[in-house]
């Protein structure tokens, strides 16, 4: 058990060095001079010459590196070319708007998605199954910014049942934050929703099919404790997986579902840095956004031995 | 003998009508691509400021934009763009995965470990964060955001192939390869690569579709097609500003989109179903 835990931190550990590698090269990679770039149009040479020598760009890479993650681990990413305001905190002001969207659409697409799959299953290869299948796909197959559009159109335009766009603080007015939030939760759950729906009903079929759940059912016991006691609990340890696996879904679908709706969080902000060319915001909210997926798959990874056991020993005899 | 096979492939492909259909839309949406010219008679690019946000007529069947073009002609036009893109970005994908999954599965060791940790780093990134990095570094344009895609499209096809050489070297063919003498080259194009086509065939069934609606969240961001050209992304893009005057210019970009990823899903649920003997 120990030695699948240390197994699997260092291997994040290596995970996140390649990728501030990868951030690093890549912000190097970015056409012009980073100088020209914070000095405006306006620097003279001097000017320029005073902003390489402040931010160390005259020397050798590995030595720039070394600064940039050394203040990187410190909590320091630099601050924003426009606006000037700490990178960090730019990001840490904008996050858990999307934290909250991201919590609200695996909420709805969880809600929808479970039951859905269980059911499904349970009733493998009758109408409900079929109509189950067809939703899944459907939601797969629909691009995430139409399907918010078109809610705009009906909810909105048409109905006004629902503001189009905005944003309220839940603790300025949870209402009217909730009624804000619901279409761009609903429309980035569904694709999540989508996902889980096939998986649990894949892994809820092959679960009941298992000899200790024939075992169960001529034990006498009732059809609903063997589905959800039984059944559900070891049927769930995939769809943990996959649901680790699309955080960055998540957090790529917020980029779009943002824009959309006009929610001013994290998805937000990436586009805005791209645009206004802010070179290290957008180095700073990739690095974290990676930083999390990395996270997030690591606790899922540990997740797995407090819901079945026999992964442990499994994971720790396997591994690539 | 092979009759027999098609007949039998034929057999299993009718009892899967939307399969069929999936395929039959798809291969419909590479024609409307090819022949653009001549479905779409009417310039996508020409204005026309006396039919300025028109409802669906006759004349324009699905009405016209804010400068008055004919959305029909930038649909049809805009099938080109998204083709392209989808089936490009999935080819650079496979040219680079491919190999490296191949490389790093059948050479084990310090090659495998390194090829693996920068496959899980880059797997790290969200896909359309890193598509829209990469489209940062390189600039605004459709053959950037094809490559943006592709590039983060890659490291999925690395893990998948080195997944199934993993397997398929425990496979007797390939040990009996081996000990009659075939060397590594030989092993890996001749006995391992044929028999994970079909795996990595079906995988693009689901990254095309993927691509093509990576390609249109770019432009509709603007950092993909960038206007006149018709691109179905671009085309969203506008008409979010004229939802209350002019829906028309949201339904179709968006109809087209989803019309064809469902169909390359439904196509690519078939084709997994087909080719794997365990579901027969």
């Amino acid at each position: 058990m120990l030695e699948f835990l240390i197994r699997r931190v260092a291997i994040s550990v290596v995970t996140l060095f390649v990728i501030s590698l990868i951030v690093f090269t890549g912000v190097r990679m970015i056409p012009g001079d980073p100088a020209r770039v914070m000095g405006g149009t306006d620097a003279d040479a001097a000017g320029l010459a005073e902003i390489r020598q402040k931010y160390g760009l005259d020397d050798p890479i590995p030595l720039q590196y070394l600064r940039w993650i050394g203040l990187a681990l410190r909590g320091d990413l630099g601050e924003s070319i426009r606006t000037r305001e700490s990178v960090v905190w730019t990001v840490g002001r904008k996050l858990p708007i999307t934290i909250e969207l991201a919590c609200l659409s695996l909420l709805v697409a969880v809600a929808i998605a479970i039951p859905a799959g269980v059911f499904s299953a349970v009733r493998r290869n009758t109408a409900w199954d079929f109509l189950v299948n067809a939703l899944s796909l459907c939601g797969l197959s629909v691009p995430s910014f139409w399907l918010g559009i078109m809610l705009i159109l009906l909810l909105s335009v048409r109905l006004h049942w629902l503001p189009a766009s905005g944003f309220v603080p839940p603790w300025e007015s949870p209402l009217a934050n909730l009624e804000r939030m619901i279409m761009p939760a609903f429309v980035l759950g569904a694709g999540l929703a989508a996902v889980l729906m096939r998986q649990t009903r894949n892994s809820m079929i092959e679960i009941l099919g298992a000899d200790y759940i024939r075992t169960a059912w001529s034990k006498g016991l009732a059809g609903r404790a063997v589905i959800f006691r039984h059944a559900f609990r070891n049927g769930l340890i995939p769809v943990v997986t996959i649901l680790g696996l699309q955080t960055g879904a998540l957090m790529g679908g917020a980029v779009v579902t943002e824009q959309i709706f006009v929610v001013p969080g994290f998805g937000r902000l990436i586009v805005e840095a791209v645009f206004t060319r802010d070179y290290p915001l957008v180095q700073g909210v990739v690095l974290v956004t990676a930083s999390t997926y990395v996270l997030v798959n690591l606790l899922v990874d540990l997740s797995y031995s407090v819901l079945n056991p026999r992964i442990r020993i499994g994971g720790a005899a396997g591994g690539g | 003998m092979a009759a027999e096979t098609a007949a039998r492939l034929r057999k299993r492909l009718w009892r899967r009508p939307p399969a069929v259909i999936g395929a039959v839309v798809v291969l419909l949406f590479v024609v409307l691509a090819l022949a653009a010219p001549w479905i779409a008679t009417s310039d996508p690019q020409r204005s026309d400021y006396g039919k300025i946000r028109k409802a669906p007529t006759a004349a324009n069947p699905f009405g016209t934009d804010d400068l008055g073009r004919d959305i029909f002609s930038r649909v049809v036009w805009g099938t080109r763009i998204s083709m392209q893109a989808g089936v490009f970005s999935i080819l650079l994908a496979i040219a680079i995965g491919v190999p490296a999954g191949l490389t790093s599965g059948y050479r084990r060791g310090v090659t495998d470990q390194l090829i693996m940790r920068l496959t899980d780093a880059w797997l790290a990134f969200p896909f359309l964060i890193l598509a829209i990095g990469l489209v940062t570094i390189m600039g605004a344009s459709l053959t950037n955001a094809t490559i943006a895609i592709g590039l983060a499209a890659t490291p999925t096809y690395i893990r998948l192939t080195r997944g199934l050489v993993l397997s398929t070297q425990e496979e007797e063919y390939v040990q009996a390869a081996r000990a009659m003498g075939a060397g590594g080259l030989r092993t890996i194009l001749r006995h391992i690569l044929p028999n994970i086509a079909s795996a990595l065939l079906v995988q693009a069934t689901v990254s095309i579709p993927a691509a093509i609606i990576a390609e249109a969240i770019l432009s509709f961001l603007g950092l993909g097609v960038q206007p006149p050209t018709p691109s179905w992304g671009t085309m969203l893009n506008t008409a979010q500003q004229f939802l209350e005057t002019a829906p028309w210019m949201a339904w179709w970009p968006g109809l087209a989109i989803f019309a064809l990823t469902l169909s390359f899903n439904l196509a690519g649920d078939g084709l997994r179903d087909l080719l794997d003997p365990k579901d027969y």
